[in-house]
């Protein structure tokens, strides 16, 4: 659906928006634009899919609001404040208030499991007991328990996969952006993340959730942002979208 | 888990190996170069302690009473004289001796006039005014002459000055071309991690926080390789003070004192602390120019 200025908008009305983008394209170096027009608010707490065909620009889109890639023109405004000025320091603020799982998981090979969950904690500051209490608690949720001293090479695509996502979500973003998280995940996990999402999005995390997945968004029913060649469509409700 | 582990793989790359040798080598170079100005330093202090012994020589009197005069005065002016221990009259025999190689055997007792000589010893530390002394003895017997005994001592403290100054610029060189190495292994590190970095900024770590992995790396490396070459320089100045010694040479005359040896082991601190300011200060520009 749209809002009144046109842009698209997530069904969380009266909600603050978290993440807002205005007239935002996205281009590598000189190359033409990935993403173009892009118009988007992102409330607090709300829950959104990312659905496309392969090169709409999930990913593109997604290293946007990671702040992993600034926009070539537009406005995109993060928790309040425009990304294009802030500082250095605030920069890295605003990105530990953020959850990602990256598609290609971006795991640390020299460190085990337990230090790559634990990396943004350490950021952070946290001390090492809570640290380990949490780290702990949330890799034997995902079922780790026993491979929390393996070190990344050690372990299978899945057990991977599911240390990237503990990595995003143990510190509690404000904002979870997760690239394909189920696509290496055996069925019988993928419910037990799908859980961990669901819960994080109650307790008032925003989740934006790229996925090829048609099972995915058929079973957990939410609003879908769909990217076709680069641009935002109407967002389609979560049965049709599956349908499509 | 090991909470001592890096997040940036530092350890993984052949040029963060070299580093700790690359600091024990150096470490063991500066050590040996500030050995060097601390034993000449312990060797000027030593030379300065040593008591001082001046020669004071008086032209042969007409008469003999006159000389007698002249003696007894300048004697009193000396014993009288600050830090003066004691005043010795060459006898005549030993100037016999002492005029033996030149003018033969007897010839003191020939009718040749030869001069008084007065040994003086100062007390150990005294440095004596010869000018002020030689002024004031002249006063008393025109033509006298002060000398100080001992050929060279002037020279010797003077080049153990230089080696003083040689050997603290040369440690001081070495911590330099440490810095330096540090600065270049630590700006390839950064190229060659550039995408762990990355990945740490995007979990939003900041500059400080990236730049003490690598200060951490560098003083740990630092503290091993120091260690390493501060024994092993410690080891070579022990072998050159004493094994010559056992073996009936001695090549050092002067040993460092306690004092010396804090000195030495002030050396891989201050080095290491060097290290990890280079690396520290390195990535924090290095992370500016990477945004």
């Amino acid at each position: 659906m749209s809002n009144a200025s046109g842009k698209l908008a997530d069904d969380d009305r009266g909600r603050a928006a978290i993440l807002e983008l205005q007239g935002v394209g996205m281009r590598y170096g000189s190359a033409d634009e990935v993403l173009r027009e892009i118009d988007l608010s992102i409330a607090a707490g709300s829950f959104h899919y990312l659905v496309g065909p392969s090169g709409a620009g999930k990913t593109s889109l997604l290293r946007l609001m990671s702040l992993s890639q600034p926009p070539s023109r537009g406005s995109l405004r993060l928790f309040g404040r425009e990304v294009g000025s802030v500082d250095r320091d605030e920069l890295g603020r605003l990105r530990r208030r953020i959850g990602v799982v990256f598609q290609d998981f971006r795991l640390l090979d020299h460190l085990s499991a337990f230090d790559n969950v634990a990396l943004p904690l350490r950021i952070g500051g946290a001390d090492e007991e809570q640290i380990s209490a949490y780290v702990s608690q949330m890799l034997g949720w995902l079922g780790l328990s026993e491979r929390m001293e393996a070190k990344p090479p050690q372990l299978s695509m899945g057990q991977r996969q599911l240390v990237t996502v503990a990595r995003a979500v143990v510190t509690r973003p404000d904002l979870l952006l997760a690239d394909e998280p189920t696509s290496n995940v055996e069925p019988a996990r993928v419910e037990r993340l799908m859980l961990l999402f669901t819960e994080l999005h109650r307790l008032g995390t925003a989740v934006v959730l790229a996925t090829h997945s048609r099972e995915l968004v058929r079973r957990w029913a939410f609003p879908v942002l769909h990217l076709e060649r680069g641009r935002l469509i109407r967002p389609l409700p979560s049965g049709r979208a599956a349908a499509e | 888990m090991s909470v001592a582990e890096l997040d940036l793989p530092l350890e993984d790359t052949p040029a963060s190996r070299f580093l700790a040798w690359l600091i024990g080598g150096l470490t063991y170079l500066a050590v040996l170069a500030c050995a060097v100005a601390v034993l000449a330093q312990a060797a000027v202090e030593r030379a300065a302690e040593r008591p001082r012994l001046v020669t004071v020589a008086l032209p042969a009197a007409d008469e003999p009473a006159q000389g007698e005069r002249e003696l007894a005065a300048v004697r009193a002016l000396l014993e009288g004289w600050p830090g003066v221990a004691w005043t010795s009259l060459v006898s005549k025999e030993e100037l016999d001796q002492l005029v033996e190689p030149w003018l033969g055997k007897g010839s003191a007792e020939a009718a040749l006039e030869l001069p008084r000589l007065l040994d003086v010893r100062f007390q150990p530390g005294q440095v004596p005014d010869l000018a002020e002394l030689g002024r004031r003895v002249r006063e008393l017997v025109p033509g006298a002459a002060v000398d100080e005994t001992g050929p060279g001592r002037g020279a010797l403290d003077e080049l153990a000055q230089r080696l003083r100054w040689l050997g603290g610029g040369a440690g001081l060189l070495v911590l330099v071309l440490l810095v330096v190495g540090v600065v270049i292994l630590t700006r390839s590190s950064l190229d060659l991690h550039d995408q762990t970095v990355d990945l740490l900024r995007l979990l939003g770590a900041p500059d400080r926080y990236v730049a003490r992995q690598f200060e951490q790396h560098a003083l740990s490396s630092a503290l091993r390789g120091g260690s390493i070459g501060f024994a092993l320089a410690l080891l070579t100045v022990v072998g050159l003070v004493h094994v010559p010694a056992l073996l009936g040479v001695r090549l050092v005359t002067v040993e460092p004192r306690p004092l010396d040896w804090i000195l030495l082991a002030m050396v891989p601190v201050l080095a290491a602390l060097l290290i990890a300011l280079a690396a520290r200060l390195t990535a924090v520009h290095g992370l500016a120019r990477l945004r």
